[in-house]
């Protein structure tokens, strides 16, 4: 997998428009909903993501396949964009049910469905900004531990320990929005 | 507290956001990739390095077979050192691919 990182990495960094746009493809959903569920706004969302690609552009020449994947490498630039953004004072946490998507098919369970994913996601904004991220990168986006480690750089261990209280808590919050 | 169960399941029933179209277009138009000058891709291929070395032995080893037949010596001596040279420079081409590929860095 590494070798096809570097592979990738050196046809972007040559040039290679159509590898590029391969790439972006691949990662555009899942980036956009990470900065999404992340800032609570879809404009913004898009912005944050067309930034994170632009960045990553403009920096896969210092990418070291060895020290990282590139999907690990494109959500470690995703999560420094938007913890920009959080940390000024423009944003705002604006999600409301009516954005979130519902699986369901009747309008009943289409209802019960938002219900459940706001409940969800009004608990996710109870937690720390980066038990936040933690969350929505391991539960949502489905980033093994290892990859955690390296986004968050640091050990494996401490992801998983800060994982399992994350997810009691929330389990907690959970059942206070009920 | 929900149970772990209700919990999983209620981050499998999230869909995936689907991203807003014309992102692509507009991250490639953005980051200048299209004016970016680099070595055409034929030329960065692998293939191209081997093709090419390959080339380079064959006429090696055309130029050795017609300087050998000018010379001035019993038919032994010539298909000895004929031997002997198109091993030196089968040896030199194969020594010029593996120094480009490395030089590639693929």
């Amino acid at each position: 997998m590494r070798l096809l990182d570097k592979i990738t990495a050196k046809r972007i960094r040559d040039g290679d428009v159509e590898a590029f746009e391969e790439f972006i493809h691949k990662y555009q959903d899942k980036l956009f909903s990470y900065c999404f569920r992340l800032v609570g706004n879809f404009h913004i969302a898009e912005e944050l993501a067309q930034e994170t690609f632009l960045k990553f552009y403009r920096s896969i020449a210092s990418y070291d396949y060895m020290k990282a994947g590139l999907a690990t490498w494109l959500f470690r630039i995703a999560r420094n964009t938007c913890l920009n953004y959080l940390r000024s004072d423009i944003h705002d946490w604006t999600c409301e049910a009516g954005e979130l998507p519902g699986a369901a098919e009747s309008p009943e369970d289409l209802y019960l469905a938002a219900e459940e994913h706001r409940e969800l996601f009004m608990a996710l904004q109870k937690l720390s900004l980066e038990g936040r991220e933690m969350i929505l990168m391991k539960d949502y986006l489905g980033f093994s531990c290892r990859e955690l480690a390296s986004i968050f750089q640091i050990p494996t261990g401490t992801v998983k320990s800060r994982l399992h209280n994350l997810r009691g808590q929330l389990r907690e919050l959970i059942g206070d929005e009920i | 507290m929900i149970n772990r169960q209700d919990y999983r399941k209620r981050w499998n029933s999230l869909p995936m956001e689907k991203c807003p179209p014309g992102l692509c277009r507009k991250v490639v138009r953005e980051s200048g990739i299209l004016n970016h000058t680099s070595k055409s891709s034929c030329s960065n291929s692998p293939f191209f390095y081997t093709i090419g070395s390959i080339t380079m032995t064959l006429l090696l080893l055309l130029m050795t077979g017609i300087n050998l037949r000018t010379d001035n010596m019993n038919s032994q001596e010539r298909l000895t050192l004929n031997t002997v040279s198109i091993l030196e420079e089968m040896s030199a081409g194969m020594q010029t691919f593996f120094s480009i590929l490395e030089r590639s860095d693929f």
